[in-house]
């Protein structure tokens, strides 16, 4: 009998890997593409590179402008957004989750709906607003624009964490003699940690992969993030793939890398907020 | 009690200062952009009077223009066609995925995390490399293809327009898969394990005990599910906008890079308003599905 469930397991559980194998194949042809000396692409490659050639990474494009500088304007943009999220987003959620009135549900309601929104529906709006504010090719203005898609999103999780703490634990606190902002940030953001973090790492995913902001406010070569050069790339330099790739790794792999390390966290995170809303 | 009411004062103060800096943004850069967006699309805004202001109002002219185009049409046909079929695959994939990885096995719970990595991942990234792999020449996909003999010639599968809407939508499934997995993986978990016992002593067999038990316990995730999974898609852009560009022709062409091409190619912003405007309307239409879903949720808390 025991030996007949390990058997199981085992067959599970190769079953398990296999099918994780398959699905993230795409993963792993794009990384091992972007490791391909030139060229290698046309000539029926074979599963694995012939050779290890990093040229792809390093090498300027035609414009003078190496990944670095638009790594580094993609880390401007999504940090920056991601900051602007979590200052107003966490005070946010916990005050639409303690209080209640009928403000609130109006509240409610156009977070909602913001989270629904297509781009488009304020893309013309805000270009036309931040070409008279001078935020047109400028990296606040693809800030601010950013933080419509993750604030939404992360008022969203957010509410959902701090309605879920027992409301003693302020109570306890006001007792003790805790303001309501002391309470705030000494009690309520520690104990719901967990949950920033998910919306930290979220809010940074979507800031970090926009395209579309970027597209329509961003046209000064320096200035370009990544997502933005991936899409202009693919036009302009067509065919060489392993450049392409490569552009797209440095797109996916810190999202990768954070994502293993705060698995946990944001999987967890995730489903809390999105099924209970 | 008098200190009471000074207490509830207080609280009400901290309320708004809590919410207020959030509102203030909220408005300024999505209620006031919506709002300008409906009064723009009843203009005729374009590139040579947006910065001088000398724009009129037209009534409804712009929305008979955009309505008396094909392209309008089929652009809500597809982008209708594009998310049906979408669901159709992601959601049972989806499932069949989140059955599997609950069953109890060594690693399940890390592998299904790891699979939840393609819903992470930016979708200009996705659309590159699905755009590389369904490559006529030397995508991975025409070569598995010829190798297992299922076709003689390469496909060229962005050049035509049925195939072109089959890449877009593998590309689109592969990163909605695992967002349907998780969420019915985690509804899963609260099906208690003793309905599925009694339910096997009564002689209920697998296929009858998923659809009398699991399907029914699920309901509201599943309904969930489908409607996020619709918003979601429904407003499909960078992957569209990337892979096929609304191409060929206007095979793929969707509501939101119509407003995008009218706004900002066209330079014609109130058409991209009013196409934008309609995208909105039917979005919400499944919308106010949603926030019923969570606002219901929220009363029985």
């Amino acid at each position: 009998m025991k030996m007949k469930t390990s058997a199981r397991h085992m067959l599970l559980m190769t079953a398990g890997i296999v099918i994780t194998l398959l699905f993230l194949f795409p993963l792993y042809w794009m990384i091992t593409t972007s490791l391909r000396p030139p060229g290698e692409t046309f000539t029926d490659p074979s599963f694995f590179p012939s050779t290890i050639c990093l040229d792809s990474y390093v090498l300027e494009n035609e414009h003078g402008v190496t990944l670095f500088t638009y790594l580094k304007n993609s880390c401007i943009v999504s940090i920056g957004s991601t900051l602007i999220t979590m200052v107003l987003a966490i005070p946010a959620s916990y005050g639409l989750a303690r209080f209640k009135n009928k403000m609130i549900s109006v509240g409610l309601f156009v977070f909602l709906v913001a989270q629904m929104l297509p781009s488009s529906l304020i893309l013309t709006p805000l270009f036309v607003n931040f070409s008279k504010l001078g935020l047109i090719n400028n990296h606040i203005g693809v800030m601010l624009a950013d933080a419509t898609i993750t604030i939404p999103f992360a008022v969203i999780i957010l509410r959902t964490y701090f309605k879920d703490i027992p409301k003693e634990l302020e109570e306890a606190a006001i007792i003790d003699g805790c303001g309501p902002w002391k309470t705030f940030i000494k009690i309520m953001v520690p104990v719901s940690s967990s949950g920033i973090i998910t919306a930290l790492s979220m809010s940074l995913f979507m800031a970090w992969g926009d395209m579309v902001f970027s597209l329509t406010f961003l046209n000064q070569e320096n200035m370009k993030t990544l997502p933005l050069i991936l899409y202009k790339a693919m036009g302009e330099l067509g065919v060489r793939w392993e450049i392409l790739m490569a552009y797209s790794t440095v797109v996916v792999l810190p999202i990768l890398i954070i994502f293993i390390i705060m698995q946990r966290y944001i999987v967890n995170g995730l489903t809390a907020g999105a099924v209970k809303g | 009690m008098k200190k009471k009411k000074g207490y509830f004062f207080r609280k009400k103060m901290t309320f708004f200062a809590f919410v207020l800096p959030g509102a203030i943004y909220m408005t300024v850069m999505i209620i006031l952009p919506i709002l300008s967006n409906i009064i723009m699309s009843f203009q005729d805004v374009n590139l040579m009077n947006f910065a001088s202001g000398d724009t009129h109002f037209i009534g409804l002219a712009m929305y008979q223009d955009i309505f008396r185009d094909k392209v309008m049409w089929t652009s809500i046909w597809n982008t209708l066609w594009f998310t049906l079929w979408c669901l159709i695959f992601q959601f049972p994939i989806g499932f069949a995925m989140a059955m599997f990885f609950s069953k109890d096995f060594k690693g399940s719970r890390f592998l299904r995390g790891i699979n939840v990595i393609a819903w992470m991942i930016p979708m200009v990234a996705v659309s590159g490399i699905f755009k590389y792999m369904f490559n006529s020449d030397i995508g991975i996909i025409n070569r598995i293809l010829l190798d297992l003999h299922i076709i003689k010639t390469p496909v060229e599968w962005l050049a035509h327009g049925n195939t072109a809407m089959a890449s877009i939508i593998a590309a689109n499934v592969w990163k909605g898969v695992p967002f349907n997995m998780i969420l019915l993986a985690t509804a899963l978990t609260t099906v208690p394990a003793d309905v599925y016992e009694s339910a096997s002593i009564d002689g209920a067999n697998q296929i009858q005990r998923f659809f009398y038990i699991t399907v029914p316990l699920l309901k509201p995730a599943i309904i969930s599910v489908l409607t996020l999974g619709f918003i979601y898609t429904f407003k499909v852009f960078d992957l569209v906008y990337v892979m096929t560009g609304g191409g060929p022709g206007s095979s793929t062409e969707m509501l939101s890079t119509l407003a995008y091409r009218y706004s900002f190619n066209e330079y014609n912003f109130s058409q991209g308003a009013a196409v934008a405007n309609v995208l909105f309307v039917l979005l919400m239409l499944v919308g106010v599905f949603y926030i019923r879903i969570v606002t219901k949720e929220d009363e029985e808390i």
